[in-house]
């Protein structure tokens, strides 16, 4: 019987991790300053003497390229915990409005906190709480029973991304944050206000959410079959979805409190994944981390080094792509397919 | 059916199980002993309880009284796993919204047995694989589920069950989407599950069939247990016409079993 073997799983992951690596050596070399290997392989070895080079290579470019990977990676498998236990191939924690949640709640904490005195270092927590509070609202709205209905799960997650964006821009209104880009950060997200102190944050979430998603592998393919196949193969469905939703939801608070609302590398990466290694999760969730981070490293390199001089938002360029191929989803497999039955 | 003291040790037993789904009482005080080495099958009309009976053991529904027993020890004590090495279930249909092959679903019958993350082993293998050559889809391995016929999907399904290794099977119209031929595929496999030591209970709508096949006979009536026994003995025009809201003829067939015969063409019947 053929099945996930150790060299598949191995051969797969470490191609994925080549590619990973070659996109974030281009990466290194590309930018509106001009370097070169030799200026980089220096830099990282530790004897050049090129300030300039020097700067750009640890303070620009290597931050952003670690941030970028951890952003991705996040979002891309906590999009694959979505879709598992909602049973659900167009949940996305942007679609849901997780993020949007996420975001409201950084951006809450970011105006309204600082008269209580909070620092930055309340926003991810501020984020994460957000995110819990959204599932706590799709489950309340769209739950019946311990199932979810799927239609009912993407409106109000529709409904409540537009509601999150409008109080974004209420509250960073009221807060006198409308000058310049400060708000469009968080509601377009890029990657170019690079905070430091986010990516140990970023980098200790992705880890406890992809170490409980790759331990948990298993049983989230058995909860794809639903709930009451699950318990009935004897997993234990409850805890499990708990941990899991919890572990997402620090993920994605940190990639949003770190890289504002880049949306659809959780829809995009999982479901290229499963075309093109099938839906077996102890694959598919290392597969879409590496997978998501490489995806949005490519566009962000491209979006900030396609216009001369000029960066776009990495979050506006993975819009212009998840768009059209949300659609695209939709119509293919048809709407039955995609919201299916109840769970 | 008298057993012996031996036998009733190992048995999955309900005490005035009762369960509410919403207003309406779906099983009222429900009372029968499934035992090793026998396959009971589950008959009634449509919405008289027979699946929730099902899925009160696997954990579908709550109960609203009674206790369910497996070997003289509640079910909620047994642990998921635990259960789920020991009961197996069958469900009516199952809707899988991603692309797994047939095999990688009848593989997921080895969880209960599995830790966390990790391989297949290959025993796992070999009982997965032994499952669908029994019930001859081999073929269907590396085929998606979602491009399955109702009948193969059901066959999987079956498959995995079997996978489970239980000592229990619980099968809800196991046979509703098979032909002829494989529907007595399926139900002489289900009775060489309960031959070599397993109980199995059938949820039918084929009464020829379930004649056959079951040593025992629950009828089920709006949620009560309304006939238990051997075939012979429950398959009379009485219960089955207050099972089934129409009247029938029972007569002997060659075999020595019952067959019903439902009188066509009266109100009620829906001809």
């Amino acid at each position: 019987m053929k099945t996930l073997s150790v060299l598949r799983f191995s051969l797969t992951l470490g191609i994925m991790v080549l590619m990973l690596v070659l996109a974030s050596w281009m990466a290194l070399l590309s930018g509106p300053s001009e370097i070169d290997t030799t200026d980089v392989l220096g830099v990282l070895s530790g004897d050049s003497a090129n300030p300039a080079a020097i700067d750009i290579v640890w303070a620009i470019r290597l931050p952003r390229i670690v941030l970028a990977l951890l952003v991705g990676a996040s979002l891309a498998t906590s999009g694959v915990i979505f879709q598992a236990l909602l049973r659900n191939p167009l949940a996305d924690p942007y679609i849901l409005g997780v993020s949007g949640g996420a975001a409201l709640g950084a951006v809450a904490m970011l105006t309204l906190g600082a008269s209580f005195g909070f620092g930055y270092g309340a926003v991810p927590p501020a984020a994460f709480g957000g995110c819990l509070l959204t599932i706590g609202l799709l489950y309340l709205v769209a739950g019946r029973g311990s199932g979810i209905l799927p239609n009912g799960l993407l409106l109000t997650g529709v409904v409540f991304n537009a509601f999150a964006s409008a109080a974004i821009v209420f509250i960073a209104s009221l807060a006198g944050m409308m000058q310049g880009s400060r708000v469009f950060l968080w509601l377009i997200g890029n990657l170019s206000a690079v905070r430091v102190d986010v990516v140990p944050w970023l980098a200790f979430f992705l880890v406890l959410g992809l170490g409980c998603a790759m331990v948990l592998a298993r049983g989230l393919n058995v909860i794809t079959l639903g709930e009451e196949a699950a318990r009935q193969l004897g997993v234990a469905v409850e805890r499990q979805r708990l941990l899991l939703l919890l572990a997402s939801s620090l993920m994605v608070g940190a990639a949003v409190s770190a890289a504002g609302l880049i949306g659809f590398v959780g829809l995009i990466i999982p479901h290229l994944l499963r075309l093109l290694l099938g839906p077996d999760h102890r694959l598919l969730v290392p597969a879409s981390a590496l997978a998501g981070a490489l995806f949005l490293l490519v566009c962000d390199t491209v979006a900030r080094t396609v216009l001369d001089g000029r960066e776009l938002p990495v979050g506006a360029f993975t819009a212009l792509l998840g768009g059209p191929f949300f659609l695209y989803l939709l119509k293919r497999s048809g709407p039955a397919a995609v919201l299916g039955e109840r769970t | 059916m008298s057993r012996e003291p031996v036998e009733s040790a190992s048995e999955l037993r309900f005490e005035g199980v009762s369960v509410q789904l919403g207003e309406q009482l779906v099983l009222d005080d429900v009372s029968f002993a499934l035992a090793r080495g026998e396959v009971v099958g589950l008959l009634g009309r449509n919405g008289a309880g027979k699946t929730t009976v099902v899925r009160a053991v696997t954990g579908g529904v709550d109960l609203a009284g009674g206790e369910i027993r497996l070997d003289q020890k509640p079910l909620a004590e047994h642990g998921e796993r635990s259960l789920a090495r020991q009961v197996a279930s069958v469900p009516q249909d199952m809707h899988v919204p991603f692309p797994f092959t047939a095999g990688e679903i009848v593989l997921m019958g080895r969880s209960p047995y599995q830790g966390l993350f990790g391989f297949d082993s290959p025993a796992d293998l070999d009982v997965a694989s032994r499952a669908m050559s029994q019930l001859g889809i081999a073929h269907l391995m590396g085929r998606r589920i979602d491009q399955l016929s109702g009948g193969e999907r059901q066959l999987v399904l079956i498959a995995r069950a079997l996978t489970q290794s239980p000592d229990w099977l619980l099968l809800d119209e196991p046979t509703a989407f098979l032909d002829l031929q494989h529907r007595i595929h399926v139900l002489e496999v289900v009775r060489d599950f309960a031959r070599a030591g397993g109980g199995a209970l059938v949820v039918s709508h084929d009464l020829v069939l379930a004649a056959r096949v079951c040593d025992r006979l629950l009828v089920l009536s709006e949620g009560r247990v309304l006939a238990e026994g051997p075939p012979k003995e429950v398959m009379k025009p009485q219960w089955l016409e207050q099972a089934f809201g129409l009247p029938v003829q029972v007569v002997e067939g060659p075999d020595g079993l019952p067959l019903v015969i439902p009188r066509m063409g009266v109100p009620g019947s829906g001809s």
